[in-house]
C-alpha cells in the first residue's frame, strides 16, 4: 500500500512540475505585461454572446473572487459596475478605445479587462445533460489601447447520471443540493482562463513567472471534465 | 479504494490550479449570486453578513482583506444612509490598497452629487 501511495505521489509531482523543455514562455507570449506592468485593473461589465440573458449578472458575481487571485488590484467590481451602469456604460460592447484613457483618469485603472461569455448552457437538472461555460478574456491598456494579455476557457461538465465521470457527479450533486447552479463552473472557467496570465504585485510569484511554460499552461486551461 | 479516491480528489484539486489561499473570500460569490438571482432585502442582508465575516476572518488570520471588499461594504452602508461609517470603510480600502484612491475620490464626488440632487 505504501509503495502504491509513493508511485501515485511521484506521478502527481511530475505532472505538477511540468516536464517538457524548450517551450514558449509567458514572457514570449505576453511581453507587454512585463514591460508595461499594469497594477490596477478595472473589469468592465461582461459582453454576453450566450443564449442566456441572465449569464452576465451571474458571471459577474463570481469574478471578484477569481480575479483577485491574479495578484492585481481589482477595482471594487460591484461598485464599479453600478457606477458604470449609472453612466450608461453597462453595455460595454459600445465602449470604444477612445474612452479608455478616462478609466485611467477617473478610476486609476492601468488596464481594463474585457470579458465575453460565449456559452452558458445547461441540460435539465436531474436529467442527463451537460453544463457548459465558455469565456474569452482580453486585458487592454488604458494608455496605449494595446491588448496586453488574452485567454479563452471552456468548461463542460457531463452531469448525466450514468456517467462515470467522477468530477461530473460531484458537481451534479453540488448543483442539486445547493442551488448554487453556475457558481462552481463559472469559477472554474475563469480560474482556467487566468492560468496563463502573468501574476501581479500582490501575488507571491510576482516577477518570477516569466519563464513559465505556456504550452503546459494552455493545456491546463483547456481541459475538459 | 477509498484512499485512492481521496488521492484522486487531492490530485484534481491540485491540478485545477493550486488552490490559492492568498485571500479569504468565504461564501462571497455564492451570497452575491443568490442576491443577483433574487434581489430581496433578505438576500442583500445575507451578502452583507458574508462580507462582515470575510473582513473579520481575514483580520483574524492576519491576511489582507481582499481587494474591493471594504469599498463594497462602505458602499452598501452609504446606500442605506450611514454615510459616516460608509466613508470610514472607503478610507480602509485606500489604506489597504493605495491604488484605489483615484476611484474612491471619483466615487465620493459622484455620491455627493447624487445626494445634492435628491436634496433639491
Amino acid at each position: 500500500m505504501n509503495k502504491k501511495y509513493i508511485v501515485i505521489l511521484a506521478g502527481l509531482l511530475i505532472l505538477l512540475s511540468g516536464c517538457s523543455v524548450n517551450h514558449r514562455t509567458k514572457a514570449d507570449l505576453y511581453p507587454l505585461m512585463y514591460s508595461q506592468r499594469p497594477l490596477t485593473i478595472l473589469i468592465l461589465p461582461p459582453e454576453n454572446y450566450s443564449t442566456a440573458p441572465e449569464a452576465k449578472e451571474y458571471f459577474l458575481s463570481t469574478l471578484s473572487e477569481t480575479s483577485s487571485q491574479t495578484g492585481y488590484y481589482i477595482l471594487p467590481l460591484e461598485v464599479t459596475t453600478s457606477f458604470l451602469k449609472s453612466e450608461g456604460l453597462y453595455d460595454s460592447e459600445i465602449i470604444s478605445d477612445s474612452v479608455l484613457p478616462q478609466f485611467k483618469e477617473y478610476f486609476g485603472a492601468d488596464a481594463v479587462l474585457i470579458t465575453k461569455i460565449t456559452e452558458w448552457d445547461k441540460g435539465y437538472l436531474g436529467i442527463s445533460g451537460n453544463v457548459s461555460v465558455a469565456l474569452e478574456f482580453y486585458l487592454k491598456s488604458t494608455t496605449t489601447s494595446e491588448v496586453l494579455w488574452n485567454s479563452q476557457s471552456r468548461v463542460e461538465i457531463d452531469t448525466s447520471s450514468d456517467s462515470d465521470n467522477f468530477l461530473g457527479q460531484l458537481i451534479e450533486t453540488a448543483i442539486q443540493t445547493a442551488t448554487t447552479d453556475y457558481v462552481p463552473i463559472a469559477k472554474m472557467a475563469s480560474t482556467n482562463a487566468y492560468e496563463t496570465m502573468p501574476v501581479g504585485k500582490y501575488h507571491l510569484r510576482f516577477d518570477m513567472d516569466q519563464e513559465d511554460d505556456m504550452d503546459e499552461l494552455l493545456k491546463k486551461s483547456n481541459k475538459k471534465y | 479504494m477509498k484512499k485512492f479516491i481521496i488521492l484522486l480528489i487531492l490530485g484534481v484539486a491540485l491540478l485545477t490550479g493550486c488552490v490559492n489561499s492568498q485571500y479569504y473570500w468565504g461564501n462571497y460569490s455564492y451570497t452575491l449570486y443568490k442576491y443577483k438571482k433574487t434581489q430581496t432585502e433578505d438576500n442583500l442582508e445575507k451578502h452583507k453578513l458574508c462580507i462582515e465575516k470575510v473582513i473579520r476572518k481575514s483580520e483574524a488570520k492576519e491576511k489582507k482583506v481582499p481587494p474591493g471588499i471594504y469599498c463594497e461594504y462602505g458602499y452598501y452602508l452609504i446606500m442605506e444612509g450611514d454615510a459616516v461609517q460608509g466613508l470610514e470603510y472607503f478610507d480602509k480600502e485606500v489604506n489597504t490598497y493605495p491604488e484605489s484612491e483615484t476611484f474612491i475620490n471619483t466615487l465620493k464626488t459622484q455620491l455627493e452629487l447624487e445626494k445634492e440632487q435628491s436634496d433639491e
